[in-house]
């Protein structure tokens, strides 16, 4: 009979914990039955198992003494790394998350503020409905473009806040640009005849 | 073929000296989580006995094996807070402690000191003046150098899945690998431990004419 013996080698290697060969599968006892490589093969595997788990048994080291005492001084500090930030966050966040809410309301409400001049020719992105980050200030400006659009470039307001001014209004403009204004505002009044 | 021994419960923890048996592991986690380092010592005085023997098969030595097995603790321990509560933590220490063996045995095999997986002292097993070359301390020393000839893949799985009598699904997590590997290791393992025993076997029953010429 013919029996693949090369293919049965793992299936027996997995099945030799067995307590008797009755609890082996059915099949596979009628192939130990039957071929005498696999019979070998099988006795030989459990043979050396035996030895094993003799192995097993009497060299199983046994500690004799808890490690805990040596064990205690060796570990970090008490483990409150993964408790100090929650604790913290319970207590500084509320106060940061208030503080924060406040410098952004007066922020909004100085961008707000009704100017006295009506003929001022700049104006800031709210006055002109665009919606900006009182964060990202502009601090320059492209005069020539009076169209409808952003007349100015956006770039992310970087300094502290300026000395005697609200915090993240930005108020300094360059001198050429200044004189560009007033030019700008002198010739509108000349238009206008009141010189 | 089963022992006993073999029965009992693979991640079977410590014995009496175990505080709050009934407290989870997942339990006393989350309360070393919370800065209770009175529940590290119940999770180590569950679990050292076990770990323990578990390394010391690995590396034959006593002072090595309690330096291992604290060495697995402190890490577990600084990882703590990574460790997914709603997995088991038996087999992630282990996981820790068969890692950190094996990484210790292959940097020692790599300085050229020792042999990996263990200490045998060569002259012992060799001893011309035994009588029985199969009394019980020759047979242990001659398993414990056929496993050393077994490549360290099929070794860790022989040892964890025979010797230690985890449950194949338990060392695939300590392994991690899936339990078809590991079942296909375990086979390999066995046979190959069956075909170099049977070499020594059939070397020890030709020698004794020698020894006795000696
Ligand atoms: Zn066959």
């Amino acid at each position: 009979m013919s029996c693949h013996c090369a293919k049965n080698r793992n299936r027996l290697a997995l099945l030799v914990d067995r307590d008797s060969v009755e609890e082996l599968p059915e099949d596979i006892r009628r192939i130990l039955a039957n071929c005498p490589t696999c019979r070998e093969h099988y006795e030989l595997l459990c043979a050396a198992m035996n030895s094993l788990h003799q192995v097993q048994c009497e060299e199983a080291a046994r500690l004799e003494k808890s490690l805990w005492p040596q064990l205690a001084h060796r570990l970090p500090e008490p483990h409150v790394q993964g408790l100090r930030y929650p604790e913290w966050k319970r207590k500084f966040v509320p106060l940061f998350s208030v503080t924060t809410a406040c410098l952004a309301l007066l922020i909004v409400f100085v961008g707000n503020r009704p100017t006295q001049n009506e003929n001022r020719v700049y104006q800031t992105a709210i006055n002109r409905g665009t919606s900006y980050s009182p964060l990202q200030y502009p601090t320059s400006f492209n005069v020539q473009d009076t169209s409808s659009h952003i007349p100015y470039s956006i770039q992310p307001y970087t300094e502290p806040f300026s000395q005697g001014d609200y915090p993240g209004v930005k108020s300094d403009f360059p001198d050429a640009l200044e004189a560009q204004l007033r030019e700008l505002l002198r010739q509108q009044k000349l238009r206008q005849g009141i010189e | 073929m089963k022992t006993e021994q073999a029965v009992n419960q693979a991640f079977e923890k410590g014995d009496e000296a175990v505080h709050r048996p009934h407290v989870s592991d997942a339990r006393l986690v989350e309360e070393v989580r919370g800065g209770d380092r009175d529940a590290f010592r119940d999770l180590v005085l569950r679990y050292e006995k076990k770990l323990y023997r578990v390394i010391h098969r690995f590396v034959h030595n006593d002072a090595l094996a309690e330096d291992l097995v604290q060495e697995t603790f402190i890490r577990i321990y600084e990882n703590l807070d990574q460790f997914d509560v709603s997995r088991r933590f038996g087999p992630w220490l282990f996981q820790v402690g068969v890692n950190l063996t094996l990484d210790y045995l292959r940097k020692k095999k790599r300085r050229g000191t020792t042999s990996l997986f263990s200490e045998i002292s060569s002259e012992k097993s060799l001893d011309p003046g035994a009588e029985d070359p199969r009394e019980k301390q020759d047979v242990n020393e001659e398993v414990r150098r056929v496993l050393q000839e077994i490549p360290e893949k099929y070794r860790t799985v022989l040892v964890l899945r025979d010797l230690e009598h985890f449950t194949s699904a338990e060392v695939a997590a300590i392994m991690k690998r899936k339990e078809a590997t590991i079942r296909w290791r375990l086979a390999e393992a066995r046979n190959r431990f069956k075909e170099l025993w049977t070499e020594r076997m059939k070397e020890a029953n030709e020698s004794p004419v020698e020894k006795d010429g000696e």
